[in-house]
């Protein structure tokens, strides 16, 4: 099995043969779908999804060395065979001869041994057989198929007869080549000139013949690299050989070296150009496992002096895992398809794979281009695939995410699926609300003033400076059945306004601000929280009744609870304590938990809660903490925290930093762990005024998010985040264009203050509009016209932005814009325009330019005119 | 819409091939870096965005190695950086992969890093868009998939020279062998959270980090399965299909193809 050859048919995309010393094999490819459903031993893989199936044909003959497939459809796959003995063979698989060519014998004069065999790949009806050297004959015969026997004359004749001699064999080949004792080495016709081709001879020649003179070669040169040639069928005037080791690369315009010399570690075993891609040569070597490509892009080039490089690449293909390779064949039609059949008998069918370029859109789709088809992969609704920050920013910003800056809340709303971030935004609108609220009553203290404050700020904590808070007693509340001993609290003007940030609502002499909270929660469905934040404020029966009334999926569990609590008792040591212990083993709610650890902690240590990790808001255990734990555990805690969620990179933590450089630090290790740029622009914008708005990750978070917005082309988007951006930063845009005069060159609403100096303030306001009309279509500067419409022919004018709108009447929105159909406009490339409604008009028919003999075609110059125009 | 391409410039500087050519982000201006197989890498400015024909050229940074490839960081925040590879196939000549730095001072491009990690040839390399991180990612396409993180750590002052160097603290986050043959090319999406990286498998494989950090496979697209075989079949007949011919197939709908078109 060692010598065994692969042919692909040169007809037939699905057929193949193998070729061992005595025996032809043909096989059809099939899918694996498609395959025979019963096992038969005939069946070989060869890949993945492919079956080579054999076909009950085959060809059994000894002393078989070499094989030719026709290269035309009739008759249907037959071959040229070619013998030990020097005898060609034609022959196909069926047998029956059908064709009168099948069963066709020649015989070359001497007996010897065939090497090779080659059809004409137009005139198929020639075939070369290249035979060993023999003392007085010539070494190549080129037979016509069609000679009858015994007519030896009649060179183009066509065999018409009806009558057939199957056995009757042809001793006159057509033409002879080379002269006595010479040798070949290899063949190979070209397909442009079909009557030339190249052979290797005498082990020193690479030789050119044309059949229409072969006394001597068209062209020659001396090498010893006369095996394997070879010509590129999509480039042909390359040829490639290789003698030993070495595979070289020649042009036939330049034949006298090769322009390419390749040196293998073995010695070569074949060579072959692939048919279908241009530049691959494909080198097999002896004893490989592999085969090797050489990507040849272009032959050396010289430019001037400099040879320029970068030629070639080289590609090794691997087969089959520790099996030698012994023969490969390009399939004749499909790209870069090639067929390996180890020496073993296993074929593999491989696709030589092109470098895959791809790039990715700004919208999260994946263009990738395969040999000569291209696929676009989008990822946005890909449910596969865990969902990307960049598709899901996308998918927020056209929720509208980050747009709501009225009601600071309802930017949630487009982020309804991802409930980590409702923290941050919850503190955003209670810093919000807490800022209007000073604002009004401009009582609060120490430069806190206009902002958006974290907890550490409002307790002094950032500038130790921690207001004293008094130690209080506290009762529960009368209304349980129980008398309980009082609970230590703390309060202070300070720790109220945090509870406040926290959603604690804070002032504990309004007690009915903790029921619309509370009511708020069971509304939602959040009777644990509810509950829990009734317990800690000492509401033991309105947490019993909140835990009791519940109605949802979990409300055996919380009824249980609600049981547990009632019964609950200060002494220690008690069956009820035991029993809760147990009980606590089950529940997973955190805020039953912390229920159950409130209740029966010491009083003074309540590490439990506050170190919990389950999934208590941070808001909660901020508020708890800032209720139950002097000022020094209060600090230690919280500054305990603020390192804990830095580290974290957890946004809820801005309720404690505020945008403090601690929390500028929070919001940088969030955008590390999540790319989540737009939260942080978002953030930054929306707590402004800070002291960090002039930080410069500040800056480079919300100048990238501006970025990526003007990249998903959300200008309108872009606008209205610049809009609560500026509006945030008290920052002034300063004017970047202007219209300038004809005449002086000054802008002409600069200089609109000079001109209303010039009169009396007041005229203006008393004056009719008609009165002012001149004075707007005439430079200020120099009181020469504007120029006219090119449609209305009135001079152009507006008072837009100029000082003769200072009037104190007209302050409503709309009075104080100039109706946008009275501004002009222009074509930037032939400097016509008009009023902007009349061009909107005139351009709605035409798309050439309303001045006359102006062949300027504006409208279509406009390029976002022409996007909206495809959509 | 037609559109027409019209030739407006030729850089002519280059001697040997020219293998790469970015432009650089937008916030640097219209700037256009080259590199080429004899190790020069180039860096041209066109002063005025509205004449495009002048182009001049600012720096050449010499690398002492055969460029294949280049890449800008696109950080607004950091100096300019660009990362270049060589696919040089001598193993011994040293890391395959430089980083170098625009120094304002000094109005020179440095050296500040060289990836030794990287000794096989390198096809292609690629910054993560960098979006506000405080790190910078960088892909390399060599034998395998390779992602390297650089934390910038503050600048080297030497004194007396005057030159200041930025110093990185550099990781290798990931490596990849999945493709089992050379990675020819890396690139990222919008946002640097998602790598896409091709190789000879003929597979463009995607890949994307985990909330710790630990970079994964997510998935792997192959674009030579059975479906594009029987187009292969079709277009092999040449008289309906010329040899050349991109035959475009979508094989998902584009997403919000209206939103594409605002104004």
């Amino acid at each position: 099995m060692s010598n065994l050859k692969v042919h692909w048919s040169p007809i037939h995309d699905d057929v193949f043969c193998t070729c061992s010393p005595n025996k032809i094999l043909l096989y059809k490819v099939v899918h694996s779908t498609e395959k025979p459903t019963q096992k038969v031993p005939s069946m070989r893989q060869m890949s993945d999804t492919l079956w080579a199936v054999e076909q009950p044909k085959s060809i059994e003959m000894g002393m078989l060395k070499t094989v030719a497939w026709y290269p035309k459809p009739e008759p249907d796959n037959m071959l040229a065979i070619g013998l030990a003995n020097g005898r060609v063979i034609l022959n196909n698989f069926s047998g029956n001869s059908e064709s009168d060519l099948i069963k066709k014998e020649f015989v070359p004069k001497h007996t010897r041994s065939c090497i090779y065999l080659n059809w004409n790949p137009v005139d198929s009806h020639l075939l070369a057989e290249g035979l060993e050297k023999y003392r007085n004959d010539s070494c190549i015969n080129i037979w016509n198929i069609h000679h009858k026997p015994g007519n030896e004359l009649g060179d183009r004749q066509r065999y018409s007869s009806s009558h057939s001699e199957s056995s009757g064999a042809i001793h006159t080949p057509y033409v002879e080549i080379g002269g006595p004792s010479e040798t070949t080495a290899s063949f190979c016709w070209f397909k442009k000139e079909p009557r030339t081709f190249v052979t290797g001879m005498n082990t020193r020649y690479l030789r050119i013949y044309d059949l229409r003179d072969c006394t001597r070669p068209q062209n020659q040169t001396q090498t010893k690299m006369i095996r394997g040639a070879s010509v590129d069928r999509q480039n042909e005037h390359r040829i490639a050989t290789f003698n030993e080791n070495h595979v070289s690369v020649w042009d036939v315009r330049n034949f006298d070296k090769p322009m390419l010399t390749f040196q293998e570690p073995k010695a070569v075993s074949m060579i072959r150009w692939c048919p279908t891609r241009k530049g691959y040569l494909g080198i097999l070597s002896q004893d490989s496992l592999t085969v090797k490509i050489y990507d040849i892009l272009h032959l050396p080039q010289t430019v001037g002096s400099e040879e320029l490089d970068q030629y070639y690449s080289e590609r090794t293909i691997k087969v089959l895992n520790s099996q030698i390779v012994s023969s490969f064949s390009w399939h004749p039609k499909q790209d870069s398809r090639l067929l390996t059949v180890t020496q073993q008998g296993l074929l593999r069918d491989l696709i030589v794979q092109e470098h895959i370029p791809f790039n990715w859109s700004v919208d999260s789709t994946l263009v990738t281009a395969h040999g000569k088809s291209m696929s676009i992969t989008s990822f946005n609704k890909d449910n596969s695939i865990p969902q990307d920050i960049a598709v899901k920013m996308k998918e927020r910003i056209l929720q509208g995410y980050g747009l709501k800056s009225d009601i600071i809340w309802e930017n949630v709303y487009a982020i309804k699926e991802e409930p980590e971030l409702y923290g941050v935004w919850r503190w955003l609108s209670y810093a919000r609300e807490m800022l209007e609220y000073n604002k009004q009553g401009q009582t609060f203290q120490r430069g806190m003033m206009g902002k958006h404050l974290g907890v550490k700020s409002i307790l002094g904590l950032d500038v130790d400076d921690m207001a004293t808070s008094h130690m209080t007693n506290m009762y529960w509340s009368s209304d349980f059945y129980r008398k309980l001993a009082c609970v230590k609290q703390y309060h202070s003007a300070e720790r109220s306004k945090a509870l406040q940030l926290c959603g604690w609502g804070g002032d504990h002499h309004k007690p009915e601000l903790l029921d619309t909270i509370l009511h708020e929660l069971q509304m939602d469905g959040k009777y644990a929280i509810a509950a829990a934040m009734a317990l800690f404020n000492l509401q033991i029966s309105k947490a019993i009744e909140i835990l009791s009334t519940s109605k949802g999926q979990e409300n055996t569990d919380l009824s249980t609870v609600a049981m547990a609590i009632a019964g609950y008792t200060e002494e220690k040591n008690t069956l009820w304590r035991k029993t809760c212990m147990s009980l606590l083993q089950k529940l997973e709610d955190p805020y039953l938990r912390a229920m159950f650890a409130f209740l029966t902690c010491d009083r003074e240590n309540y590490e439990e809660i506050l170190t919990e990790q389950g999934g208590m808001q941070l808001s909660d255990k901020v508020a708890f903490a800032c209720i139950y734990l002097d000022n020094d555990k209060l600090k230690e805690y919280i500054n305990r925290l603020t390192r804990k969620v830095i580290e974290a990179g957890n946004l809820d933590g801005l309720l404690i930093t505020g945008l403090t450089p601690d929390g500028v630090s929070l919001i940088s290790r969030f955008v590390d762990m999540t790319g989540d740029i737009q939260t942080a622009a978002l953030l930054c914008v929306f707590s402004l005024p800070n002291e960090m708005s002039k930080d410069e990750r500040v800056l480079n978070w919300i100048e990238s998010y501006r970025e990526l917005l003007d990249r998903w082309r959300l200008w309108h988007h872009r606008s209205k985040f610049d809009i609560i951006w500026r509006a945030g930063d008290n920052f002034r845009v300063i004017s970047q264009a202007f219209v300038s005069c004809n005449f002086c060159g000054k802008s002409i609403a600069c200089n609109m203050p000079v001109a209303s100096r010039a009169r009396p303030h007041n005229s203006y306001s008393a004056g009719t509009l008609t009165s002012t009309k001149p004075k707007i279509s005439c430079c200020p500067g120099c009181r020469k016209p504007l120029p006219r419409c090119s449609l209305c022919l009135t001079h152009l004018g507006t008072p837009s932005g100029s000082a003769l709108y200072t009037q104190k009447d007209k302050t409503t929105y709309s009075a104080k814009m100039t109706a946008i159909d009275d501004w002009f406009t222009w074509c930037q490339s032939c400097r016509h325009g008009g009023h902007a409604s009349h061009l909107l008009e005139w351009f709605a028919e035409h798309s050439e330019c309303p001045v006359t003999g102006c062949n300027c075609k504006c409208s279509t110059l406009d390029h976002t005119a022409r996007l909206a125009a495809e959509s | 819409v037609k559109s027409n391409w019209i030739k407006k410039s030729i850089l002519v500087d280059s001697r040997t091939a020219v293998t790469d050519v970015k432009f650089a982000p937008k916030h640097l201006g219209l700037q256009l870096a080259i590199c080429c197989s004899d190790g020069m890498v180039r860096i041209y400015e066109c002063p005025d965005v509205m004449n495009i024909s002048q182009w001049s050229l600012q720096h050449d940074i010499q690398t002492k190695f055969k460029c294949s490839c280049l890449s800008w960081n696109s950080s607004r925040m950091h100096p300019p950086m660009i990362a270049v590879g060589s696919d040089d196939n001598n193993p011994s000549g040293g890391g395959k992969c430089q980083v170098f730095e625009y120094n304002d001072s000094t109005r020179k491009w440095t050296k500040v890093e060289t990836i030794v990690a990287v000794t096989d040839p390198v096809h292609d390399v690629a910054f993560a868009p960098n979006l506000g991180r405080s790190y910078h990612l960088l892909a390399i396409a060599s034998k395998e998939l390779k992602i390297i993180s650089l934390t910038p750590l503050g600048r080297d002052s030497v004194i007396g020279n005057q030159s200041v160097v930025s110093r990185f603290e550099m990781k290798q986050v990931a490596s990849f062998t999945d493709h089992e043959s050379p990675v020819w090319r890396v690139s990222w999406n919008v946002t640097g959270t998602v790598l896409s990286s091709s190789g000879d498998d003929g597979c463009v494989r995607l890949w994307k980090a985990n909330y710790l950090g630990r970079w994964k496979g997510i998935s792997i697209l192959k674009g030579d399965a059975s479906q594009t075989r029987q187009d292969r079949n079709f277009s092999a007949n040449p008289s309906q299909n010329p040899a050349g011919a991109v035959r475009y197939i979508q094989q998902a709908p584009v997403h919000n193809a209206s939103h594409l078109v605002r104004h």
